[in-house]
């Protein structure tokens, strides 16, 4: 039987392979593409299936994982190597992974109809799917790096996939890039944590003489002190999952990766890249807890939590239906990340899976609905569909108790787990923002269908909407299934009843060394009331007099806290506000810097040089001078000027404000570039000085 | 006997002359010829050297030796290309020669 | 030894003088465009004669006296490199005959010079290879007599160097009064007999590492040693700057290597710091002037600043402590660093060729929708581009890994975060370019673009290398690995 595990070898190359015959072969044949895609998908889902059964089969996996290595690149020492690896962990993401990408290819096959690029969207989806599958199988962490960057490639690709709206293309970059931000911490900690132990297998980093070491050396950084390389390693690779995971505050680019096809965006947001980051974490998660009391558990959960909190209160006061699902993606990854943190790890991974299913789920449907209505994204434009729909709504009305937590659905379980974990080991702050959340997540799912499917239509796309294709409701069907049925393999043991029956199998397989959370009567109560108590309260609010058309919504009567909230806290007026005080601020210093400090050094210059020669005087003058007082006296106007005519955001802004202080030192570096041979011989002599006097400074 | 100073410190003021010439003057022919001064002056302090420290050796008579031959192999490839401008542009001063720039 | 012995240790460069001399007496004899296309085909094959001479020889460590030059497996890296790139470049140039027959002659003493360069145990040999690489490079970038900017360039290219070597001979000149010696273990006996001499250290040996740099650093074309490198690279004919974005790099970091480590590991705080500092710089400033760069050779002219800036921190992370295995790691991770690269960029330059000679021009906006006009090579140059921000699986992301790496074992952490962040910052130009090949509506429509068959030979040698280099790396880093081992020890 456990030869089978050699299947996983294969499971990432299907789609590599139709990703390679896509592009080279069968660009012009559209529908071959499209079902060649389909096709290797569903043949990667078959054995994955395989593999997992077997590894549910199989005793002991979790001491004992399946690995097998092929040597790669020797370097001095040590070798890299190519390898994969099933443990539990990776045999319930391939359960869930090819799973859900195979119910997106089909729904593709339906929402993409008619594109103009309709094989490269499959090709690039392929590619996609090619990179996390690889990544889940990755016995190292130099292999999930690099397929980690081949999904950050391809989430450039598809975001930006209807590049002729230039918002599409911005959004794409703007992943890429944001991303890559995180991902330069992470290859920091990758080489960090290789300098330290000479390997980057997880079997050997994760072993518990490393993770000893590791948590026994300590470094000392500026401004943080004294710090175990534990810690320091586990935070830096904590910002590539704070980066693929859309944490605060890499969380930038997630809301407008929506400008993709909606394929994608569930794609992205439930099965694929935001789950990367959370996989992680899982996959690292003795790392972060190698440090008794560290600091790097306390990060994880504090941005975690505040995440969670934070993006489910945007969500309530977002009109486009999309935008809705991408802020909630946000927070329920940070509730995932928040569990991590307070060490629940069987309730993160747990959440991680159901999470994927009823999120493709509601994103799937949130598509069709998008088709139906002829484009329509604007939930004040819709209204009524649920007669004209009704596939779309039944399944959607399953996802959305899913997410809101209403027993026995499948979030009900695991959200209900992180809840209780939290509470029974005192985190009761972590508790109290969790249940928060969970309140404002079922408003602001119950708004969405009040919204979207209850009343009369209010606008002319609306009432004509029809139900979409059966590639397209099927598998809303499949994973409407999962969102209903796949909490039942978690139900704590000491839960009445159904608990004795079912037996937890997940946390056996997966987490059999934690110890399981005790059932808290009180805490599951409590969540269930939240839950539907905040069904109820969009009830009263969208449900009972259902909005007409051109009504404004009932939220803005709360004023300035819904022009807060509908405006993501406003941060970008305050912050405009404070960005536009300092750049004058700092045009100001620039002048002052302009008067005082450049005029004084092209005197002296001017006076020293005139001494040696008139001829180089007016040589150094001319260019060079001119060159040094346009460099640092224009980089202030430069400065402002950028400053002022770009819109800046918070986080947008630091991004956009970096790029244009590059983009500004690039400019002022080409105006030293004069064209004029003997200006740059100066310049390397006045450096050669420079360089002297620095040397003998420092050393 | 002169002290290795003294050639130390002609060859130092040589070898600032020549760079004063390759900065100030405008005529690259000019500019060729400060170059030469700066090469000369190592030149200076390699046989110095070679008289002062490393006596009994002739590693540096060998390397003035090669330095005056690469010298006037790169004077004659030199004036071969400030001539080819001059054809070009009817000019020598390299203020002028600031087409690629940027 | 015998005489028969040196001829056998020699032979490649035997070879290339033999074949470079020929070819130019040849060209004074037969004029004319038709004798170009055979004497470049002649030149590939002395070059690829060469190269199966050095593959022949296999792993020889043989000092000739003098110091004079030292055939060790380091020196037969550098010789496998330098005869690629000039058959490579060679390929690129097929198409050019306004270049003349010059060209392939001068190209093979260029390449020549390389490999004097590289195995030069002695600053007179050292000096030499360098000038007979710069002389030839000075002609080279000015071959087409007749255009005003391929005059520009060679003139500013000569005057710089000019004075580089100067200032650099200069420096050497200290040495020798240092330590009575000018050959690279001499040089390291007589600092360490002056060790007990601080002041001499200081205020002799650190002013003639700082001149020896401005040499090194205008081969290869270090920030602030660069200004000459865009202008010359914008002038000079398309295939010669191909050359000069390589071959001049290789040679530079192989005399660093070798000097450094041979000749001062006594003052290795020193130039390690010296060095840290100008990688920083020189990524830094390459990376943000790229940002404007409206020509596509000025853009991989600044995108080649950036890249020597990275390798340099590979030298930055050649220290001797601990045993040598550190240092070792950091030279494997130079070289791996400059093969990668050496075969993406000469890739991407020959996309830019193959470009140029269907549009006539080098803009970046005549890369508009190219992806339409040529998809092979829209996709190559993508390729080159990923490799050279080092993305993986590619070439250079396999340098970057190494190189960031040695960086942090030599405890250069904030060195390895600059250019981490670096390689970010490039993702930035190279990418403008990819939106307006792949994103951009056509601006004119002209057609298919026709790739000549020696390009599109070239395009697919460094294609596959590219691609292939980490997936087949074993024997690459183990390659590396032998040639850095013996030169350390």
């Amino acid at each position: 039987m456990e030869s089978l595990f050699k299947l996983t070898w294969l499971i990432p190359v299907f789609p590599l392979l139709a990703f390679g015959a896509i592009v080279l072969y069968v660009r012009r044949w559209k529908r071959v593409a499209s079902w060649l895609a389909v096709a290797a998908i569903a043949v990667s889902l078959v054995l994955s299936q395989i593999v997992f059964w077997v590894a549910v089969g199989t005793p002991h996996l979790g001491e004992h994982p399946f690995e097998e290595v092929v040597r790669w690149l020797p370097t001095g020492l040590s070798a890299f190597e190519m390898g994969v690896m099933v443990d539990p962990l990776t045999a319930v993401m391939l359960f869930m992974v090819p799973l859900v990408c195979t119910m997106i290819f089909v729904y593709a096959l339906g929402y993409m109809e008619g594109d103009p690029r309709y094989a490269r969207f499959f090709a690039y989806v392929s590619l996609f799917a090619t990179g996390m599958l690889g990544l889940v199988v990755a016995n190292n962490l130099l292999m999930l790096f690099i397929f980690w960057e081949i999904m950050g490639l391809c989430s450039y690709l598809l975001i930006g996939f209807w590049f002729e709206k230039p918002s599409a293309m911005r959004a794409g970059l703007k992943a890429f890039l944001t991303t890559r931000v995180g991902d330069a911490f992470f290859l920091l900690g990758l080489l960090y944590l290789y300098s330290q132990t000479g390997t980057l297998a997880f079997r050997e980093v994760l072993s518990e003489e490393t993770l000893h070491h590791l948590a026994s050396m300590s470094v000392t950084l500026p401004i943080f002190g004294t710090v175990p390389v534990a810690t320091v390693i586990a935070l830096l690779i904590f910002g590539g999952t704070v980066g693929k995971s859309a944490q605060f505050p890499l969380h930038v680019w997630l809301p407008d990766a929506m400008e993709g096809p909606t394929p994608v965006s569930a794609l992205i947001h439930a099965a694929t890249m935001v789950s990367a980051g959370v996989y992680l974490v899982v996959r690292m998660f003795p790392l972060f807890h190698a440090v008794p009391h560290g600091a790097a558990p306390g990060v994880v959960a504090t941005i975690g939590a505040f995440t969670a909190l934070f993006a489910c209160t945007i969500a309530v006061a977002q009109n486009d239906i999309k935008r809705v699902l991408a802020y909630s993606t946000i927070s329920q990854l940070g509730y995932m990340i928040m569990a991590l943190g307070l060490g629940a790890y069987v309730a993160g991974a747990f959440h991680l899976i159901t999470h994927a299913f009823f999120k493709a789920l509601l994103f799937l449907g949130s598509g069709s609905v998008i088709l139906g209505a002829h484009h329509e994204q604007d939930m004040m434009e819709m209204g009524g569909l649920r007669s004209r729909m009704k596939i779309t709504f039944w399944t959607y009305i399953a996802g959305t108790l899913a997410l809101a937590g209403i027993p026995p659905l499948a979030g009900f379980w695991s959200k209900d787990e992180i809840l209780a974990d939290a509470f029974n080991h005192g985190h009761y702050l972590a508790w109290a923002v969790g249940s928060l959340a969970a309140f404002l997540t079922a408003f602001y799912m119950g708004r969405q269908i009040f919204l979207v499917f209850f009343g009369h239509p209010r606008s002319h796309h609306a009432e004509h909407a029809k139900e979409s294709p059966r590639t397209m409701t099927y598998p809303l069907l499949v994973l409407a299934v999962f969102a209903v049925l796949l909490g039942f393999v978690g139900v704590p043991e000491d839960f009445p009843v159904l608990g004795h029956l079912l037996g937890n199998p997940f946390h056996h397989f997966v987490g059999h060394e934690h110890a399981a959370t005790p059932v808290n009567p009180l805490v599951m109560g409590l969540s269930i009331l939240l839950a539907c108590a905040g069904l109820g309260v969009a009830y009263l609010i969208y449900g009972r007099k259902p909005l007409e058309e051109g009504q404004p919504d009932p939220l803005t009567r709360l004023g300035v806290v819904y022009i807060v909230l509908k405006n993501k806290y406003g941060i970008d007026e305050l912050y405009q506000a404070t960005f536009v005080w300092l750049t004058i601020r700092l045009a100001d210093l620039f002048a002052v810097f302009d008067r005082e400090v450049i005029d004084r050094v092209v005197n002296a210059v001017a006076r020293g040089t005139a001494i040696v020669s008139d001829g180089l005087f007016r040589f150094v003058d001319a260019p060079v001078i001119d060159g040094l007082v346009n460099l640092v006296g224009r980089a202030g106007a430069w400065l402002a000027d950028l400053w002022g005519r770009f819109d800046l955001r918070v986080i947008d802004g630091i991004v956009n404000g970096v790029g244009a202080a590059a983009q500004t030192l690039g400019r002022a570096f080409r105006q030293v570039q004069t064209g004029r041979v003997q200006s740059y011989i100066l310049l390397a002599s006045v450096n050669v000085v420079v360089i002297l006097a620095v040397l003998y400074l420092v050393l | 006997m002169i002290p290795l100073t003294w050639y130390l410190v002609l060859s130092a003021v040589l070898f600032c002359i020549g760079l004063y010439g390759v900065l100030a003057r405008r005529n690259a022919i000019a500019i060729l010829m400060g170059a030469e001064l700066m090469l000369n002056s190592a030149n200076i302090n390699l046989a110095a050297f070679e008289r002062y420290v490393a006596a009994g050796s002739v590693a540096g008579q060998v390397f003035v030796i090669f330095n005056i031959a690469v010298a006037a192999a790169e004077a004659a490839v030199g004036l071969a290309l400030i001539l080819a401008i001059y054809r070009s542009r009817d000019t020598v001063s390299v203020e002028e020669v600031d087409l690629l720039k940027g | 030894m015998s005489g028969m012995d040196y001829v056998t240790l020699l032979l490649p460069e035997i070879l290339l003088a033999a074949g470079g001399l020929a070819i130019l007496i040849l060209g004074l004899v037969w004029r004319g465009r038709s004798v170009y296309r055979p004497f470049c085909l002649l030149a590939i094959l002395v070059s690829l004669g060469a190269l199966g001479a050095t593959v022949g020889m296999g792993s020889v460590a043989v000092a000739l006296p003098q110091g004079i030059l030292a055939v060790d497996p380091f020196t037969s890296f550098f010789r496998v490199l330098g005869l690629a790139c000039a058959a490579l470049v060679l390929l690129l140039a097929l198409g050019h005959e306004r270049l003349g027959a010059e060209f392939p002659g001068l190209l093979l003493f260029a390449v020549l010079g390389i490999l004097l360069t590289a195995g030069g145990a002695n600053l007179v040999m050292v000096y030499v290879g360098i000038e007979l690489l710069s002389i030839t490079s000075y002609v080279l970038a000015g071959l087409l007599r007749e255009e005003p900017r391929s005059n520009e360039a060679a003139i500013k290219y000569f005057l710089y160097g000019a004075v580089a070597a100067a200032v650099m001979v200069y420096g050497f000149s200290f040495l020798l009064g240092l330590t009575g010696s000018l050959e690279l273990t001499g040089i390291a006996e007589g600092l360490r007999a002056v060790s007990g001499t601080p002041a001499a250290l200081r205020w002799v040996a650190v002013p003639a590492i700082v001149l020896m740099m401005v040499g090194f650093g205008f081969k290869v074309a270090a920030v602030p040693f660069h200004q000459w490198s865009p202008d010359v690279y914008e002038g000079a004919p398309t295939p010669v700057t191909a050359f000069l974005s390589v071959g001049p790099k290789a040679a530079g970091f192989a005399v660093m290597a070798r000097v450094f480590l041979v000749a001062l590991p006594a003052l290795q705080v020193e130039w390690a710091a010296l060095l840290a500092a100008l990688a920083a710089v020189t990524m830094t400033v390459g990376n943000l002037a790229a940002l404007w760069q409206t020509g596509m050779k000025r853009l991989l002219a600044y995108s080649s600043i950036a890249q020597a800036g990275y390798m340099l921190i590979g030298v930055a992370s050649l220290q001797v402590g601990g045993g040598g295995s550190l240092a070792g790691d950091a030279l494997v991770a130079l070289l791996v660093y400059l093969a990668a690269y050496l075969l993406t960029n000469l890739g991407a330059f020959a996309v830019v060729i193959s470009l140029e000679e269907a549009t006539g021009t080098d803009a970046i906006e005549s890369y508009t929708g190219l992806v339409h006009r040529a998809p092979w090579l829209a996709a190559a140059l993508v390729f080159y581009f990923l490799s050279l921000v080092g993305i993986p699986p590619l070439a250079c992301f396999l340098g970057k890994l190494f190189i960031f790496s040695a960086a942090i074992d030599a405890r250069l952490y904030w060195l390895a975060a600059v250019g981490v962040v670096n390689s970010a910052i490039s993702l930035a130009y190279y990418f403008r370019v990819v939106r307006l090949m792949f994103f951009e509506p056509e601006a004119g429509k002209e057609g298919a673009v026709r790739l000549p068959r020696n390009l599109s030979l070239a395009v697919a040698v460094t294609w596959v290398g590219t691609a292939g280099l980490v997936i087949v790396g074993t024997p690459v880093i183990a390659w590396a690995s032998q040639s850095a081992v013996l030169l350390v020890r």
